[in-house]
């Protein structure tokens, strides 16, 4: 059992700098968590504070229902693995991995075993007697794993461990690191500011903005319920495309207008909507927001499987072999600003499209797909369910209500 | 003592014939007659030659006084010096409670003669490698479990390891060929050890380092530079893994300069327009993770969360209110001094 909880964690430096605000969380036993945010976002920060590396401003640290704040580091039964492998160069593979267990003053049988063990999970029983500079990086990288693995801490703590392998190694060690946390069946914590290992490896993803945590969801859920315009954004290559945008019509037929385009939003997504009369023909704006690879402009589906259409021009064409990215301006926008990506949005279409620079394409728009964000508080409006959206309601305050 | 240090240079006089004037702090002795002193500079470095008076100077010490003596002649008379200055190093007998250690820290300090150190030198096997000094301080961390993690760094009899006081360490590390194919830099060193140290003993240690020297003989230059790395971090409040002093090299160089001007540059440099960039901490978020990544569009894109465009829009926008592209070098390194006199004066 290696359960944490997080509760109302601050973290704030003598110079005042806020680097964690209010950060709560529940882990269970063998969860694979991944923080991730952009730079400066308090991930890796959360990360050394759960290590006890950086003290906890504020705050409380349970691991397995024990509070942590004033716990030595090496008594918290943690093993950390970093960007840097950070292994010994004068000695052996073996030693660099025994290392810290001789520190610990364990008996030299129980280290044979633990380092013989932990080089069979992780491939490296051939490479034991090497020193680190034979290795290549993800063997290095191994080794780093393999040092924490040894100690069987309860908890895993890896920050950026990735980072400085290349693309094709990384995404192998992105499904080692899965196959090692079955495998090992412990808590992982995993830092890292790339989408796709919190996507690939998480079982659930901590999103973190300036030191406040936005969302904590599973892969999916982040991908179909984003809470906010950050997380929508960030969730997804390429990332969402926003307009701005009204809602007109009337409730049974409610249109999202955004600048020279008109869709019709479907019934099940009208009645997903928490407030629907605040936005409904009045100046509430909202962020209308659909991923690129919900438009389409297969000739044999646009117009004909339901869906609105809207008229773009292609800008730019990037094929990428798999599929094709149309960057295109909205039919009425003559901007020439290449840069301003707010004049753009991305389609992700089939590699065998045939639209082209400078062409005017019309997109089908899977609207069932699409997300509704407030613009001013840059929330969701709509909810993932019927069920969501009553208690939604329900627990709503009274004077809000009326 | 007076007398020993005249009659010294009075036996020298005698067996060489060669003159020599000493300047103290508070006394001057010659063996030249009727000669008053001359020297107005005494802040050099171990020589210093006069080519209009044809005169050398350099530095002598004796029994713990230090002395500028000077002689006549040029670069030449180099070995004559040298020669002197190992006379005067083996007319007394030195206190035995000069222990190695005390020895190693006045050598750090840049405290003792070249000639002492090339002793030391010799009689400890110094290897002849390019070397460099990293300082730790452990707060109230064990002296002894980092000492551990840092023998293990070290090539075995090569490197020298030092415990300065309670919680300050610092080693000298020589660049031997193992070192030299596995770190490419003393920071790369230095952050392999303070990641060793967290995941080994649980705790964090502040790590500086200073650059690389050619050899043991020039050690106190990376001593002293690693200490003002450590120092300028805590004022200057610089977040990083390894304090190098070379990354703080900027800073230091504008710290040093007078604060009025400073502020004269930042008139200069940043108009009202321009000040909205500075002023404005998304920008220069923007800015300075852009140039972490070595401008690199897509490295900065991915880290900020950032559309590519959305990026290229910003940078647009820096150009505009500054007149700095920092996409091009030559832009980016002013923008960056812009900011370091910022962060220097506010």
């Amino acid at each position: 059992m290696s359960s944490l909880l997080l509760k109302n964690i601050y973290k704030v430096y003598p110079s005042g700098v806020t680097a964690v605000t209010d950060f709560n969380l529940d882990i269970e036993d063998k969860e694979f968590i991944v923080f991730v945010g952009p730079s400066g976002c308090g991930k890796s920060t959360t990360l050394r504070m759960i290590a006890g590396l950086e003290e906890i401003t504020d705050g409380e640290l349970y691991i397995d229902g024990v509070l942590m704040n004033d716990v030595e580091p090496k008594d918290r039964d943690i093993a950390m693995v970093f960007q840097n492998y950070a292994l010994y160069p004068h000695m052996s593979i073996y030693d660099n991995m025994a290392f810290g267990l001789k520190l610990r003053k364990m008996p030299k049988e129980e280290i044979d075993a633990r380092v013989q063990e932990a080089a069979r999970i992780l491939g490296l029983e051939m490479y034991l007697q090497r020193k680190p500079k034979a290795l290549s990086g993800g063997q290095k990288q191994r080794v780093a794993l393999g040092r924490a693995i040894v100690r069987e801490p309860k908890v895993f703590l890896l920050d950026e461990p990735l980072s400085n392998l290349d693309a094709k190694l990384r995404a192998q060690m992105r499904t080692e690191l899965t196959k090692l946390h079955h495998k090992l069946a412990t808590t992982f914590i995993y830092v890292t500011h790339d989408q796709i290992e919190a996507m690939t490896m998480g079982t659930r993803i901590v999103v973190m903005k300036d030191g406040f945590m936005q969302q904590v969801d599973t892969p999916q859920n982040l991908y179909d319920y984003p809470i906010n315009l950050f997380v929508a954004g960030f969730i997804g290559t390429p990332q969402m495309n926003f307009f701005d945008a009204k809602l007109t019509g009337t409730p049974d037929e409610v249109y999202v207008e955004f600048g020279d385009g008109k869709v019709l939003l479907p019934k099940e997504k009208v009645e997903l909507i928490y407030n629907l009369e605040d936005y409904l023909n009045t100046d509430k704006e909202v962020k209308f927001g659909i991923r690129p690879e919900d438009l389409s402009d297969d000739e044999r589906f646009v117009g004909k499987d339901g869906n609105p259409v809207i008229d773009v021009k292609v800008d730019v064409l990037e094929m990428l072999g798999a599929e094709t990215l149309l960057y295109c301006k909205l039919k009425g926008d003559e901007t020439d600003d290449v840069v301003d990506s707010t004049a753009t949005m991305i389609a992700k279409v089939d590699a065998r499209s045939k639209s082209a620079m400078g062409q005017n394409v019309k997109l089908s728009v899977a609207v069932k797909h699409c997300h509704l964000f407030d613009k001013e508080t840059e929330m969701t409006i709509m909810a993932r369910n019927l069920a969501q959206k009553e208690e939604f309601l329900a627990n709503k305050p009274v004077a809000d209500a009326e | 003592m007076v007398t020993e240090v005249e009659s010294l240079i009075y036996k020298i006089k005698e067996r060489t014939g060669i003159d020599i004037s000493l300047y103290g702090e508070k006394a001057f002795f010659t063996t030249k007659e009727n000669y008053l002193p001359i020297l107005k500079q005494f802040d050099f470095e171990d020589f210093l030659v006069d080519e209009e008076l044809n005169k050398l100077y350099f530095k002598v010490e004796y029994k713990g006084v230090k002395f500028v003596a000077e002689i006549d002649g040029g670069e030449k008379e180099k070995v004559v010096a040298e020669l002197i200055l190992s006379v005067f190093e083996n007319s007394y007998v030195k206190p035995n409670e000069f222990s190695e250690e005390a020895f190693l820290k006045t050598a750090l300090e840049g405290e003792t003669t070249k000639i002492q150190l090339q002793k030391y030198i010799k009689r400890k096997n110094i290897p002849p490698y390019r070397c460099f000094c990293l300082v730790a301080l452990l707060g109230n961390h064990k002296v002894s479990d980092v000492l551990e993690i840092l023998e293990n760094y070290s090539s075995k009899g090569k490197d020298i390891s030092l415990v300065l006081g309670e919680d300050f360490i610092v080693q000298v590390k020589f660049l031997d060929e193992t070192a030299s194919s596995v770190y490419q830099s003393p920071t790369e060193y230095a952050e392999s050890l303070l990641k060793s140290v967290e995941n080994e003993l649980g705790y964090p240690i502040d790590v500086a380092v200073g650059a690389e020297v050619s050899s043991f003989l020039e050690v106190s230059t990376s001593y002293k530079q690693a200490l003002s790395a450590m120092r300028m971090q805590e004022n200057l409040e610089i977040k990083g893994e390894v304090y190098s002093f070379k990354g703080m090299f900027l800073s230091k160089i504008l710290e040093e300069m007078p604060k009025h001007k400073i502020e004269e540059y930042i008139r200069t440099l940043v108009d009202d327009n321009a000040k909205t960039i500075f002023t404005d901490s998304e920008m220069i978020l923007t800015a300075e993770e852009f140039l972490k990544n070595d401008l690199n569009f897509s490295e900065t894109s991915r880290k900020l969360y950032l559309h590519r465009n959305t990026l290229v829009y910003r940078l647009d926008k820096i150009q505009k209110a500054t007149g700095l592209d920092i996409r091009k070098f030559s832009d980016a390194v002013t923008f960056r001094l812009i900011t370091l006199l910022y962060k220097t004066i506010y």
